[in-house]
Formats: C-alpha cells, sequence, structure tokens
C-alpha cells in the first residue's frame, strides 16, 4: 500500500480565511478539500445510509470515511462559529454516525466553555485565530497521526474479524472456549465431544486464525472484540 | 361706598377687592343698588369661601394685581408655622428653598404679566424646618366685569410623589448605563470577531507565502494572489475599524441654528433632579446676549449632559454643604461661545490630564471611558474644542467652546 498524501477537510464559512488556510495546509504537503458550511461538507463528504428504527426512516449520516470510500488518513479543521450548523454541532453528528476523523477546531473567540465540550467530545485540538502555522501544522500532524492509529487498528480487527467468519460453527465454539484457559478435556465435556476431536478443532482455528501459539490467539479475540 | 358685612376679613384681601369695584361709581341709581346688592352677596360668597378655605386639604393663597399675596389659608399657615402677617406680600418668598427660589419668582412673574394659568414645584420650608416639594398651581382672579384682580392657587405636598419620580429617574438613568454597558460589550465582541477573521486570513496567507517562496522554483503565481488577497484583507479590518468609529460618532450632524442658552437650560433641568438628590447645590451663569451657534441638538446636550454628570460624580466624595456645580455659557472673543462645567470636587489627577480624552480611559471605578472621548469628538466636529483643568480654589473645570453662527 503506498502513502497517501493526508487530507485535511477545511469547514469554514469566511472565504478569505478559508482560502488563505488551505494555501497554508497545500504548502505544507497536505491535499484540502475546503468547505464554506457543515452542511455542505456533510452533502459532499458524507454518504446517508438509511436505518430502520422502530417505525423506520431515520437516515444516519455516515461519512465517507466511515464507509471506507474515504481511505485516510485525514482530519477535519473546523471553524466553531458559522452560519447555520455550528462546528459543535457538526462534531455531534459526526460522532453520533460513528465517523472518528479527527476534528480540529479553530475559533475567532477564546470560548472556553465550548473549548471544553469540544475536547470532552473528542476533539484533538483546540486554536484561537489568528492561528500560527507551525501550531496549525502540528495540529494537524497530530490528528492525521491519530486517524492512522485509529484506521490501523480498525484494519486489523476488521481482518481479524473476517478470517473469525471462516471458521466453521464448531471451530468457533471451540475458539470461544479455549481463549478463556480451558484445557481441552473439560472444553470438550463442555462441547459433549471428545478431547481428539477438540485439539483437531483448535489446530483448524489457529491456522484459519494465522495463530502460531495459544497466547497469540488469546490477543486476537481480545482484539476482535474490542469497541475502541 | 360701603363695606360689606364680613367676618374676619384681611384688610388686604379687601382692599384689592374694593379696587377692583370702585371703577363702577358713575352707574345708575338703579344699577347701584343692584351692584350694592351684589356687593353684598360677593360678601358673603366671600365668607364662605373662607371657610372653604380653611377646610380645604390643600394650601391656598391670593395674590392682587400688584403680584403681592394678600391671603393664605390656615392649612399654609399650618405648615410654614408662620403667621399671615410674616407671609403676605413678599414673605411667603423667605420659605422657599433658595435654590428653587429665582425659578419660582421668574415663571410666577411671567405667568403673571401673561396672565397664564401656572404650575410650579418647589421647595418650602416646613414648620418643623424640613424643605417639602410642593405643586403649586395658580389661575387668574377676574372681577364681576371681568377685571383682572390677581391670581388665587393651591399648594400640594408633593415630595413622596417626587421622591419615586427620582429613584424611578435614577433607575431609568442606571438601566441606561447598564444596557449601553451591555450594547457595547456585544458591540466589541462581534467587532472583534469582524477584525480577527481578516487578520487570521492575513496571517495565514503571509505564512504560506513564506513556505512557497522556500521552495525551489517557488510558485511566484500563487504568491502573487496571496499578496493581492493580504490587500483586500487590510482593506476589510479597515472597514470595520471605519465602521466602529461611524457607530460612536453619527456621520450626518443635524445641524440647525441654535441658542446656546437653550442648550444649556434644557441639560439644566435634565439635571436638576439629579443634582437635589445628591445635594449638590447647582449654579447657573447664561449671558441672555450670547449668540446663536450652529449645530446638532441633542449631540451638544449630550456633551454637556456627559461633563455635568461627570460634574456630580466628581464632588460625591466631599461633604454635602461643600458640593457645588457650576454651568456658564459666555462669549469667549467675537466668533467663539465657552460653555463650562466646574465642579467643587477632587479635581483632576495630574497623571490623568494626558489621557483624559482618550477612549477606554477612567478614573471612575465603574466608568468606560467613553463619555469624554465621544464629546472630544463631538466638539471636534462641530470646529470647537474641548479642554479640562483644575481651578486654583479645588475642583475641576471641563469646558468647551463653539464657533458662533457666520454674519454672512
Amino acid at each position: 500500500m503506498k502513502d497517501t498524501k493526508p487530507t485535511v477537510f477545511l469547514v469554514d464559512d469566511d472565504g478569505s480565511v478559508r482560502r488563505a488556510l488551505a494555501r497554508l495546509l497545500k504548502s505544507a504537503g497536505l491535499a484540502v478539500k475546503a468547505f464554506a458550511s457543515a452542511r455542505e461538507f456533510l452533502e459532499q463528504e458524507v454518504t446517508e445510509k438509511t436505518e430502520k428504527t422502530g417505525k423506520g426512516q431515520v437516515s444516519v449520516p455516515s461519512v465517507a470515511y466511515c464507509s471506507n470510500s474515504f481511505p485516510g488518513p485525514g482530519c477535519l479543521v473546523l471553524d466553531l462559529e458559522m452560519p447555520g450548523q455550528s462546528g459543535l454541532e457538526l462534531q455531534h453528528d459526526l460522532t453520533a454516525a460513528d465517523c472518528r476523523l479527527p476534528i480540529i477546531f479553530i475559533t475567532g473567540h477564546g470560548n472556553i466553555p465550548a473549548s471544553v465540550q469540544a475536547m470532552k467530545a473528542g476533539a484533538v485540538d483546540f486554536l484561537t485565530k489568528p492561528i500560527d502555522a507551525q501550531v496549525l501544522l502540528d495540529g494537524v500532524r497530530r490528528a492525521v497521526a491519530r486517524d492512522k492509529d485509529t484506521r490501523e487498528h480498525f484494519a486489523e480487527r476488521q481482518e481479524l474479524r473476517d478470517r473469525m467468519r471462516t471458521l466453521t460453527h464448531r471451530e468457533r465454539e471451540v475458539f470461544a472456549l479455549v481463549v478463556t484457559g480451558m484445557a481441552n478435556k473439560r472444553v470438550a465435556a463442555a462441547l459433549g465431544t471428545v478431547e481428539k476431536t477438540v485439539k483437531v478443532h483448535r489446530g483448524r482455528a489457529m491456522r484459519k486464525m494465522g495463530a502460531h501459539s495459544l497466547a497469540e490467539l488469546v490477543r486476537m479475540a481480545d482484539k476482535s472484540t474490542d469497541p475502541g | 361706598m360701603t363695606q360689606p358685612r364680613t367676618r374676619n376679613r384681611t384688610s388686604a384681601a379687601s382692599g384689592h377687592r374694593k379696587e377692583a369695584s370702585s371703577v363702577q361709581v358713575d352707574a345708575s341709581p338703579g344699577l347701584r343698588e343692584l351692584l350694592e346688592r351684589s356687593e353684598i352677596a360677593l360678601g358673603e360668597s366671600e365668607d364662605r369661601f373662607r371657610l372653604m378655605a380653611d377646610a380645604a386639604p390643600v394650601m391656598i393663597w391670593m395674590s392682587g394685581p400688584d403680584k403681592l399675596c394678600t391671603y393664605f389659608n390656615r392649612n399654609w399657615l399650618n405648615f410654614t408655622g408662620r403667621p399671615l402677617e410674616s407671609e403676605i406680600g413678599e414673605g411667603w418668598t423667605e420659605g422657599v428653598h433658595p435654590d428653587d427660589l429665582r425659578q419660582c419668582l421668574d415663571r410666577y412673574v411671567a405667568a403673571f404679566d401673561a396672565r397664564q394659568e401656572f404650575q410650579l414645584e418647589y421647595r418650602l420650608r416646613r414648620a418643623d424646618g424640613a424643605f417639602r416639594w410642593v405643586l403649586d398651581t395658580g389661575v387668574c382672579r377676574l372681577g364681576i366685569d371681568g377685571t383682572f384682580e390677581g391670581y388665587i392657587g393651591s399648594c400640594v405636598d408633593i415630595t413622596d410623589r417626587k421622591r419615586a419620580e427620582m429613584e424611578a429617574h435614577d433607575l431609568r438613568r442606571e438601566l441606561a448605563h447598564v444596557s449601553r454597558v451591555a450594547a457595547l460589550g456585544e458591540l466589541t465582541a462581534s467587532l472583534a470577531h469582524e477584525i480577527n477573521q481578516p487578520l487570521t486570513a492575513i496571517l495565514s496567507n503571509s505564512q504560506a507565502a513564506q513556505r512557497l517562496l522556500a521552495k525551489a522554483p517557488p510558485d511566484l503565481d500563487e504568491v502573487r494572489e496571496i499578496l493581492r488577497d493580504i490587500a483586500e484583507d487590510d482593506k476589510r479590518a479597515v472597514e470595520v475599524i471605519r465602521r466602529l468609529r461611524a457607530l460612536l460618532k453619527r456621520e450626518n450632524l443635524e445641524r440647525c441654528r441654535l441658542q446656546p442658552n437653550e442648550v444649556v437650560e434644557k441639560v439644566v433641568q435634565l439635571v436638576t433632579h439629579d443634582a437635589a438628590l445628591r445635594q449638590v447645590s447647582l449654579s447657573v451663569h447664561l449671558d441672555p446676549t450670547l449668540p446663536p451657534v450652529i449645530g446638532d441638538r441633542v449631540q451638544l446636550q449630550q456633551v454637556l449632559l456627559n461633563l455635568m454628570l461627570n460634574g456630580l460624580d466628581a464632588v460625591r466624595d466631599v461633604a454635602p454643604q461643600d458640593r457645588k456645580l457650576k454651568v456658564r455659557a459666555r462669549k469667549k472673543g467675537a466668533s467663539t461661545v465657552e460653555v463650562a462645567v466646574t465642579d467643587s470636587g477632587t479635581g483632576i489627577p495630574n497623571d490623568a490630564f494626558p489621557r483624559i480624552f482618550e477612549p477606554f480611559y477612567t478614573t471612575k471605578p465603574d466608568g468606560l471611558g467613553m463619555g469624554l472621548s465621544i464629546s472630544r469628538s463631538i466638539i471636534e466636529a462641530h470646529g470647537g474644542r474641548i479642554s479640562a483643568g483644575n481651578n486654583p480654589e479645588g475642583g475641576a473645570t471641563f469646558c468647551f467652546t463653539l464657533p458662533v453662527e457666520a454674519t454672512s
């Protein structure tokens, strides 16, 4: 996999500020996609997937990133105060849609309550305009690194889940009990079979999962169920 | 001519009535009889009047055509605690508060000469020595033939109402100040944001340009665009500042011909309540021959109001008997009118002098520091000057000049 340019999604309603920040980010070798409002960002970058909840309808926005069409890494540089949907509201919506694109807030006011709220909700940084180039680029670098980590973690988990899907029903049952530290004999008793059969299923499961030791298999089990 | 049968008649009261009826001496015998009968009726009605007047819950007075008072009812005498002999003529004026006397007499005389009904508010000393606000209403008395016989009036004690009014006035002033502070706070926040945006763009653009120029080869087209954007954003910031200035001083002055004395009198009226409430003795010195000036009435009133309210603040910490505020309007040279506000306060600290007219500079704990700076821009927009100084006898004087209307 070749190393792709990180992408910064920039949302600021002030055209002049948007253009200047985009130039600065581009000059640092970043790809930039700029939007004048939260709505514009959502419309162009977020694919709507409809979820039926109870009596139907509710459409949950899901950023392209979540649906894997944006390969990353990247981050969102988001103006706090904008007409229409504010930065904080967009953050809330993205979190609700399980979009983990890291967010750097930028604001004209040194608004402490808003910054606390934003950081609590997981923002990477909260920068006050005018923003020094170095401070912004450092923030973006940190955000992109976090995004990369998250993605790798996600990819690993996805890989494990994919491998797990290749297990047969019985192999999965054996796998689930073995990783709790149960001895083969007791697993056999629990599943109503003999130790020899358990050994066979366990060997197949380990091969399919690509684990070389029981310890490794336990780690995989942990990772695949890790929500983070 | 017979004296009608009356009881308790005061000589002064009968005096003027006699004078009025003496015009009728040449009337025919039949008419004379009729008149005499009506005289008697009049005498009886006057007795009835006196009974009623003494029983009335208000203070009642009468004056003759010579403006001198001829009668006060029992209520008045009880109120002032003085005998009738002390009150009649001009005696009653001894009970009027010295600060209110001039205004009171001026308006009484003016209404009298114009034969108009009048209403006056002034402070009158009660028997216990306390000054009470009274509302005095006077109307013309005409004889049966329409001859002017003087005035009759009634007074009610309005101190409680007045106090409530002053409290309301104070509250209004406080509210006005609070809302002004709030409005200015909001204004500042929004202007700060509006100036911050172009500054943000300028900083990021120039830092982007530095990075572009460090590359080989530099993208000069992009740098050129950046420089153009920087110039645009600079203009944008300047425009915000221009709007701020326009907000602080109205762009279009409503210029008209003004009598400086009228401007001063109007503001003095506004401040009188406050001055009385804060026990500040207020004196006004006007020159009736002042030439008119050209200016915006409201703005000039604002300036003077600001100076006078500052003066009231300045004397806050001196003893009540020493709290004095003087406003004087006079000619200064052939082409200038000067209005000066002198207080007996603590004066201006020496280190404050150079900055006193600067925006956001204040010596008051709750001051905004806008009053004098706005005053200066208003006076300068009128082609005048504003200055401040300490008086040798203590306190400070603020004065501004205005050019007189050009005589072309």
